[in-house]
């Protein structure tokens, strides 16, 4: 028997009332949807993402540090420390740079012909670098600026093939054919037959120079790695633009890149007058990157497993700007300067484009960048006032649909609808997306009293216990050969910090993945680290989790539960056998 | 017409048993769709009449379901999609929920199916020598719930000419389904003591107490035995020798079936699942086709 007369009909209000409340249901949906449609499937997120990522906040950082507003960079036209910078910005995205730095760098040119007659008098490298930031923002540098007469300038005349007529190209050192090669191929200019020196006069120069072992020096006694990288480059160069000699060409490549290989310590960096750094690095990646190989994975340039390419990274501080030495922590202009050009080659290398220093490829234009950079663009924190505001508007408006449609007019009924409205929008508010990126690049808060401690994570005893290991850790590298996940690093932490908060600062740092058990799911009140690194509790068999050592004393509390002091030594250690096989004292909680 | 439910309940429960254990031991994927394909096929083909949409949709609205609460839980996988309140919401996570919604989905299937086919006198047939009491207590407590429902509708439209649902408030309607129920807890207890009594008068308590089954052992039993047992084997050598591995966290690998014989072992599980369908539409196929010819 058909179960009522009451459920057979819907009546149209009633059809209206759900469609009404599956609309707000989508709409819920969609709101939370939409919010994070922005950051989604990025199922495996690519090198170029997060490299592009960190090339926006180097530059951004940069921007904030050494030029603190507009007007400071194009103050800095024709100088190093801001051509550099513009000549890289131009090769990621010329947008981002003021629009008028063009004009600026034009203005300083003609500047410098009007007061002194020419932009330098000893090195030639300063036209190469103006005449290579011109030709990147898209002005001809044939036709840059004018002098005292009113004629304009050739930039790649009077700095690299009419040199001679005021000084020889290589009075500074090598740097000057070095760059001039650059310069002339990257503008893909035709030499006049009439000029001192021919492309082949500028190649021989450089090829001369080339010392036994196959490098490049300044003092031309040593091979020094930013020589012998810059004139990789240059010998790159001209490989694609000259047809002359190329046999001679490629046989000093390769030389080089033997000469290089063996520069490179133990760390995988490079250094100058015995000092690693920064810069050395940040040319050694520009030139592998220009000849086409990957700085980060080739194993001529991988020594004991550290790449050139990461061996740089590890200058980059939390702000995103680099140290000249490694293990400073103060920022240098140059050498972020130099390390965002090395960013940017690799990036091009990654996504095939051409190289940093072919500037030919891009387009002669005769209108500069035409949009500012903002430096500053604000998170989606400042978006959630605007979103609540416009959800708590959306499920008015459906509650007030829903009401008349019901010809609900009795108090009581609202008691239902009002709990329903304000869940859904508790639920909105609180539920907060961020895509990987933001996370990883969460800024950590700066305390005002830190306390500098140690920490290491292992899993050594896993490899005596083989056998017992989930198989599907088996495979993937997931165990590291040695065991050691995170080697005793220095962390400078908040006072009053806690050994989690320790743990979760190193695991965003180093971007590990450590889930945990929350302290609100257990009567102790302890968080209980269930796996670091995708190896769990029970991953080795039934008495295997992980347990944490302070100063080599096994802690008997939750790790949220112990505040750590001064110079403490914490050790995150696996366990195959409820502690046994780890060897230390157990002491009672203090 | 000897269809699936003509089945001697012996292999019948075998064949449960033995499709159960296939479903629920083992999360590898082609285990759950062979499985969710014979239940949801052989839901279609026993109730076609009485087919709702909302029972096609179920199937796929528990796993989307499991799919997304899951990630919400277990943060496990290695290709993190976004952060949710500073948790990771893992792709191995949303895809063992989506396999777990399917196994959960299709297990619900064919327990569906089980109810429909196990009825009173099959549990009688088969538990009734060993197990008297286990078996009337487990085919009166299977039967309660249509019971409950249909006692339900009545006492509703009882209740309805009664006059009770005047009032248009939510309250009141609130108020005249807790009467409901209440009238209905009072009934169903009222009913079980009257069937312990009529049962006990008609000698259901006596030891030796024996009852007529229609059910014998046919070919097609034997067949349906044979295939159950094949299977039971076939998944213990093969659990043994790590066929129906596959891990979702950290990274989902699935490296068997790669032989032919492994591709052999899922298609026997397949066309086992797919057997209660195959056996209703041969019946069926055979029933139009002597029809015809009268």
């Amino acid at each position: 028997m058909k179960t009522g007369i009451r459920n057979g009909k819907h009546s149209d209000r009633q059809r209206v009332c759900s469609a009404i409340s599956v609309l707000l249901l989508i709409a819920v949906f969609l709101t939370v949807g939409i919010h994070c449609s922005k950051y989604t499937l990025a199922a495996a997120v690519s090198e170029q993402e997060t490299l592009s990522g960190q090339i926006q906040q180097t530059i951004d950082a940069q921007i904030q540090n050494s030029f603190s507003d507009t007007n400071d960079l194009n103050a800095q036209a024709g100088t190093t420390g801001g051509d550099w910078f513009a000549l890289a910005v131009g090769r990621y995205d010329a947008s981002l740079l003021p629009a008028d730095y063009l004009a600026a760098l034009e203005q300083q040119v003609s500047l410098r012909y009007t007061r002194d007659g020419s932009l330098d008098p000893t090195k030639a490298t300063e036209w190469h670098r103006i005449a290579m930031t011109a030709r990147a923002l898209g002005a001809d540098p044939s036709a840059f600026g004018t002098d005292a007469d009113g004629n304009p300038i050739n930039l790649l005349a009077d700095g690299i093939y009419n040199r001679g007529y005021t000084r020889p190209i290589n009075a500074q050192g090598i740097n000057g054919p070095i760059f001039g090669i650059l310069t002339l191929c990257a503008c893909d200019a035709e030499v006049p037959d009439d000029a001192f020196y021919s492309m082949e006069d500028l190649s021989q120069l450089l090829l001369d120079s080339q010392l036994d072992d196959g490098g490049f020096s300044i003092t031309g006694t040593a091979s020094d790695a930013d020589t012998t990288a810059m004139a990789l480059c240059a010998l790159s160069a001209l490989q694609k633009h000259s047809s002359s000699d190329s046999s001679s060409v490629a046989d000093a490549i390769d030389r080089a890149l033997v000469c290089l290989s063996n520069l490179q310590n133990e760390r995988g960096g490079f250094s100058q007058y015995n000092i690693e750094n920064t810069e050395s690095a940040a040319q050694v990646v520009i030139a592998l990157c220009t000849l086409g190989i990957d700085p980060a994975s080739d194993e001529r340039f991988t020594k004991n497993g550290i790449s050139v390419f990461e061996s740089m990274q590890t200058s980059r501080l939390e702000d995103h700007t680099y140290t000249h030495i490694p293990d400073e922590r103060s920022f240098d202009t140059m050498a972020t300067n130099q390390a965002l050009c090395a960013l940017i080659a690799y990036e091009r290398y990654l996504s095939g484009e051409s190289a940093f220093y072919e500037l030919s490829e891009t387009g002669l234009t005769t209108s500069t960048p035409t949009i500012p950079a903002d430096s500053s663009t604000a998170p989606a924190r400042s978006e959630t006032p605007i979103r609540a505001i416009l959800c708590i508007a959306v499920v008015c408006a459906a509650l007030g649909c829903i009401l008349f449609c019901l010809h609900k007019k009795r108090v009581r009924d609202l008691f239902l609808i009002i709990p329903l409205a304000l869940l859904i929008i508790l639920a909105i508010l609180f539920i907060r997306i961020e895509s990987v990126d933001t996370f990883e690049s969460g800024a950590e808060p700066t305390a005002s009293s830190t306390i500098s401690v140690t920490l290491s994570i292992d899993c050594e005893t896993i490899l005596s216990n083989m056998e017992l290991l989930d198989p599907a850790l088996r495979e993937g590298g997931y165990i590291p050969e040695d065991g050691i996940l995170l080697p005793k690093t220095t962390f400078e932490i908040p006072d009053n910090s806690t050994v989690y908060d320790l743990l979760v600062a190193a695991a965003r740092k180093y971007n590990m993945q450590m889930e945990y058990q929350g302290s609100d799911q257990n009567r102790y009140g302890s968080v209980y680290i269930q796996g670091i690194g995708h190896i769990y509790e029970f991953s080795c068999g039934s008495l295997s989790g992980w347990m944490y050592l302070v100063n080599n004393d096994a802690v008997q509390q939750g790790c949220n539960l112990y505040t750590l002091s001064e110079g403490d030594e914490v050790a995150f250690r696996f366990t195959c056998d409820l502690g046994n096989d780890l060897h230390v004292k157990i002491t009672e909680t203090p | 017409m000897y269809t699936f439910s003509h089945l001697h309940p012996l292999s019948l429960l075998i064949y449960y048993v033995v499709i159960l254990f296939l479903t629920m031991f083992h999360m590898h994927p082609l285990l759950l769709l062979a499985s969710a394909c014979g239940s949801i096929s052989f839901f279609c083909v026993r109730n076609y009449r009485h087919l709702h949409r909302r029972d096609l949709l179920f199937p796929l609205f528990v796993a989307v379901l499991l799919a997304v609460t899951n990630p919400l839980f277990s943060h496990r996988g290695e290709t993190v999609l976004f952060y949710l309140n500073n948790n990771p919401v893992t792709f191995e996570a949303i895809w063992y929920g989506f396999a777990a919604g399917v196994m959960l989905a299709s297990v619900v299937l064919w327990c569906r199916t089980l109810q429909q086919e196990m009825t009173s006198d099959k549990i009688t047939h088969l538990f009734g020598r060993c197990l008297p009491k286990a078996g009337m207590l487990l085919t009166t407590a299977l039967r309660f719930i249509p019971h409950l429902k249909r006692q339900h509708s009545q006492i509703h439209n009882t209740m309805k000419t009664l006059g009770m649902y005047s009032e248009d408030t939510w309250f009141s309607k609130v108020r005249c389904s807790l009467q409901e129920f209440s009238i209905l807890v009072t009934d169903a207890l009222e009913g079980s003591v009257e069937i312990a009594d009529s049962m006990n008068a008609r000698g259901y308590q006596l030891k030796k107490h024996s009852h007529f089954s229609m059910f014998r052992f046919r070919a097609i039993d034997c067949f349906v035995l044979l295939c159950s047992i094949i299977t039971m084997i076939l998944m213990m050598i093969g659990s043994h020798a790590d066929l129906f591995s596959v891990y979702y966290y950290p990274k989902w690998t699935m490296t068997r079936p790669s032989a032919i014989s492994d591709w052999l072992c899922v298609g026997w599980m397949f066309l086992f699942s797919m057997l209660p369908t195959l056996i209703q539409i041969k019946e069926t196929i055979k029933w139009t086709y002597y029809k015809s010819k009268i």
